[in-house]
């Protein structure tokens, strides 16, 4: 029996889709079976995101509404063998789905599946409703913006409303040269203010956008610091005890060269 | 009823027939009626020819013409127009359709679009669909028919819906997402994929989908 855990986070662009296919790809990387739900009617982007668009022939709105059997709208991943996605309808709206669908449905995979990830739209509209329908636990995503933090803050307020108290707290695309400088806000504000654990904190990282556009999750790439962070966030939902990766070790050439020459301590 | 009856009106003289007479032995009563009517017609009029519910084959309107020139007269116009069909597609060769090409055998009415489709929006249509746009990544075009794309066909297209293999799928740039005729789905490759420079055309060979240029050279 696995469990349902969904990706949210209120404020729109701060990386869910991303975390949700990166952890879902950690997690099959580490021999879990895991299904991916895109909740996003109308909006999706989970497929683009895993390079599986060119996949789909049924979808989410297709299985809830008795088009076809639910096997048939599982796509197989195409690097492991126990990940696939349910894809959302391009062509629909959010109301296609009710609250009552997903709970089925989320109750119908997690028998067969160590790890449901459902990836929430933004919003808090029917959009979201669906999407927690079926969680049994929920991880919010926040970047370290004053907005993304409210958003989040109200998420978590609404979560507990629906019993699904516990979330777990991502903090994405920090940049610990910024925190330094006092520009960005640090991962202590936030946790004061969200008063939730934390499960993870990911560097912000241009090879996101690389991977993002080649349809290959960062997690698979070990050279990726933004990777690596998933990596680890992917190994604490098995739970495992990983420490958080040290975020200062950033630096460029001209940095390390110095360093190495004896400029810089 | 006479069979030839001279009548003058606003637009000239006309030139009543009735066509119940043979041809032949109609003429002979419009050349006996006109030689007797000569005073009352001037020389080089133009007569109107009313024949009634029947229209004249061009070759009989030629051969009036040729008799009431004999006569003197011209033809203004007949009435009702002769029937120049039989007459044009008896001296144009009908040419031979070769049915080889099935290609733009239509099924049902077609369907214009002059716009371009972006993600999400979708067009079913039971018959054929051409489009003079972009279909984008994300959108779909369903048609029973063919789907002609005058543009970059990015999204789904799925032509013969209803199970026709003989459906095809046209379009300046070929690249779609997926590409479905009939029971049959290819993708794109996983690989990156040149971009098509010339117009091709997707159809069912042996079971397979195929993509071909469209222009042979």
């Amino acid at each position: 029996m696995g469990e349902v855990v969904v990706i949210t986070s209120g404020k729109g662009g701060v990386g869910k889709t991303t975390t949700t296919a990166n952890i879902g790809t950690g997690l099959a990387a580490l021999g879990k079976r895991v299904v991916l739900i895109d909740t996003d009617i109308g909006l999706r982007n989970l497929d683009v995101v895993m390079g599986l668009e060119n996949r789909i022939v049924y979808d989410l709105v297709d299985v809830t509404q008795g088009h076809c059997r639910l096997k048939q709208a599982l796509i197989k991943d195409k690097r492991f063998d126990g990940l696939f996605l349910l894809p959302a309808a391009q062509t629909k709206d959010k109301t296609a789905v009710t609250a009552e669908d997903m709970k089925k449905l989320c109750c119908t995979l997690k028998e067969e599946f160590d790890f449901v990830l459902v990836d929430c739209p933004a919003g808090i509209e029917q959009g979201f409703k669906n999407a927690i329908a079926g969680a049994e636990k929920a991880l919010i995503v926040t970047t370290p913006e004053v907005s993304a933090v409210r958003d989040a803050d109200r998420i978590i307020g609404l979560l507990e409303a629906n019993n699904l108290p516990g979330p777990k707290l991502i903090i994405n695309r920090i940049r610990p040269d910024m925190v330094k400088r006092g520009d960005m806000m640090n991962i202590e504000d936030m946790i004061d203010i969200l008063a939730i654990d934390l499960i993870g904190v990911v560097p912000e990282d241009e090879y996101i956008v690389v991977s993002t556009n080649k349809g290959e999750p960062a997690v698979l790439d070990m050279d990726s610091r933004a990777g690596q962070a998933y990596r680890n966030i992917a190994k604490r939902l098995t739970g495992a005890e990983v420490p958080l990766i040290n975020l200062d070790y950033e630096e460029g050439i001209v940095n390390k060269l110095k360093r190495l020459l004896g400029f810089k301590g | 009823m006479e069979p030839v009856i001279l009548k003058g009106n606003r637009e000239g003289v006309v030139v009543h027939l009735d066509c119940n007479l043979d041809f032949n032995e109609l003429c002979a009563r419009i050349e006996a009626k006109i030689k007797a009517a000569d005073t009352f017609l001037g020389n080089k009029t133009e007569v109107i020819i009313n024949s009634g519910s029947v229209a004249f084959n061009f070759g009989q309107a030629q051969q009036l013409r040729d008799l009431l020139d004999s006569l003197g007269l011209g033809i203004k116009k007949f009435i009702p127009e002769v029937n120049n069909q039989e007459e044009v597609l008896k001296d144009i060769p009908v040419p031979q359709v070769v049915i080889d090409d099935t290609r733009f055998l239509a099924q049902g009415p077609a369907l214009i679009i002059r716009k371009n489709l972006r993600s999400g929006q979708s067009i079913f249509h039971d018959g054929t669909i051409i489009i003079l746009g972009d279909v984008n990544p994300g959108a779909e075009v369903i048609a029973t028919g063919h789907i002609l794309v005058i543009g970059n066909l990015r999204g789904i297209a799925h032509a013969g819906a209803k199970g026709d293999t003989r459906a095809v799928v046209f379009a300046s740039r070929l690249q779609p997402t997926q590409l479905r005729i009939a029971n049959f789905i290819t993708r794109a490759p996983d690989e990156e994929v040149l971009v098509p420079l010339e117009p091709e055309i997707a159809r069912i060979k042996d079971e397979m989908v195929v993509i071909e240029k469209y222009m042979q050279k």
